[in-house]
């Protein structure tokens, strides 16, 4: 008899136990090592994503009372729904992280019992928690890297015919990662030549050359990791491992470490071609992946302007090492006493995506909080992959700004706008 | 390490003839190939959107030939 059989025995319980097992296909995790693995992944996945985040203020009270959170531009009010206290102001979140820790360590021991219902039921927790942290709680944990992890716990926790739809939600997630690299920084590889580092191990010669090959295997080759040519599955699938094992030259241990066991257990050894669902049941899969590629590029062609450079609904989506960034804000405070005080801030870290709504986040809360504020005159200069600075906010008064989530906001000039050059950068650092 | 260099003074200011927007330092490559740039950007575009159509196409394909067989 299985553990979850012996927990819930009444004639009910065995009722709602058997329903949630068909509602979530269940089954199809107990069938299927591939899946399973997957399984096993994905909880590694989810301790290395808390690992990050249990000592972050993001999602606490006190950062919230500090002005130091930053919500989503489509739920801007995130701030009044944290609830967590982290040291050194309280308990209550690593307390809260360590019941997911215990829950995940569960699973992981429902694993060993073969009861995957209750490793299901276990990894439900994490899940909901980190889909929280991602896309409502906090704009600050929105790395690319939790994309995947929440798309591959959404295909394995709630979606039927799980092993085609995580496959081709891999093959989809890399496809659709090009729409973003459809830019000067990946094209002519500017990106990379405006590093004082360059690309890793390669002469800056042959940039163009590997950032065009990377848009093509992307683009083009990705799909043949679903192919039934074993040379060809092979080849891709090799050459995704070399990319993911070089990326982490730059990127490090977190992205790698979230995509790469998926798509070894996926397409390595243990791949094996799956046939296409086309039954009423995977129209769900379809329609999540149909989603992914609407807000993709729904995202790029609805708001005007560079998003790269405005970076409006540059998060909407796929956006990794979109564009290198640089950039200056100047905000100078005037106090209705008449006094002024200037807060310079200045980044010249390639992946500090210098995202302007972030910087009026800031602004805004202050012109909330301080009622001494009369105004903030504000400006805001971006320079991408090498390129001049371009003053793409100057403004009287920022506080009397809003930020629209879904549209562009005329108060941030686009490259349309023939914003005034401010100066050159020299090269930057990747950090 | 200085972030801003005035563009009077800057010596990046004498690779401005290459097309204005011009990155820091360009390799040969890249200045060739900034000199198409809207052309590139329109051929990947292209292979982009013929590759979602060929995947939506080799789908409804499979979705035809069940049905067929059903």
């Amino acid at each position: 008899m299985k553990l979850s059989e012996s927990f819930f025995d009444s004639p009910w319980e065995r009722k709602a136990l058997a329903a949630y097992r068909r509602f979530f296909s269940i089954a199809e995790i107990e069938e299927n090592t591939v899946l399973q693995w997957v399984f096993g992944a994905t909880i590694f996945s989810y301790f290395i994503a808390f690992n990050s985040w249990v000592g972050n203020s993001a999602l606490t009270i006190d950062g919230y009372n500090r002005g130091a959170h930053t919500c989503w531009p489509y739920f801007q009010t995130c701030g009044e729904w944290l609830f967590l206290r982290a040291l050194p102001d309280g308990y209550s979140q690593t307390t809260f992280y360590m019941g997911l820790f215990g829950l995940l360590l569960l699973s992981v021991y429902f694993i060993y019992r073969k009861d995957w219902t209750l490793a299901h039921l276990a990894l439900v927790p994490a899940f909901l928690w980190h889909t929280l942290g991602v896309f409502v709680l906090t704009y600050q944990f929105s790395g690319n890297y939790e994309y995947y992890l929440f798309t591959f716990a959404f295909v394995l926790l709630l979606l039927p015919h799980k092993e085609f739809f995580l496959k081709l939600s891999v093959v989809l997630l890399y496809f659709l990662s090009t729409a973003a690299k459809m830019h000067p920084a990946w094209i002519l590889g500017t990106y990379f030549s405006a590093l004082k580092t360059g690309l890793p191990l390669f002469p800056d010669w042959s940039i163009p050359i590997w950032t065009n090959l990377v848009i093509f295997m992307e683009m083009v080759g990705v799909w043949f990791l679903l192919s039934r040519r074993p040379i060809l599955q092979r080849t891709v699938f090799v050459f995704f491992v070399i990319f993911h094992l070089y990326s982490g030259i730059l990127v490090e241990y977190r992205y790698p470490a979230t995509v790469l066991p998926t798509v070894l257990i996926l397409f390595g050894p243990m791949y094996r071609y799956t046939r296409i669902p086309l039954d009423w049941r995977s129209t769900f899969g379809f329609l999540l992946l149909g989603t992914y590629l609407c807000i993709q590029l729904g995202s790029h062609f609805l708001i005007a302007g560079d998003e790269k450079l405005t970076m409006e609904g540059n998060k909407y989506g796929l956006y990794m090492f979109e564009s290198n960034h640089q950039c200056i804000s100047d905000a100078r405070v005037v106090y209705k006493d008449g006094t002024e005080r200037v807060q310079h801030r200045e980044s010249a870290s390639a992946r500090d995506r210098c995202d302007p709504y972030r910087y009026w986040f800031r602004i805004k809360i202050a012109c909330e909080r301080d009622s001494r504020i009369s105004s903030i005159v504000w400006t805001f200069d971006h320079s991408i992959n090498g390129g001049p600075f371009l003053r793409i906010v100057d403004v009287a008064d920022a506080c009397a700004l809003s930020y629209r989530a879904f549209a562009h906001n005329k108060w941030i000039k686009t490259e349309k706008d023939s914003p005034t050059v401010i100066g050159y950068p020299v090269e930057n650092i990747y950090r | 390490m200085s972030m801003l260099k005035d563009a009077a003074t800057s010596t990046i200011v004498a690779l401005r003839d290459i097309k204005g927007n011009s990155p820091t330092e360009l390799v040969e490559l890249q200045r060739y190939l900034v000199d198409h740039l809207q052309l590139l950007m329109y051929v990947w575009w292209g292979v982009f959107f013929l590759t979602l159509a060929i995947v939506l196409g080799v789908l409804i394909y499979e979705m035809w030939t069940s049905r067929e067989s059903s």
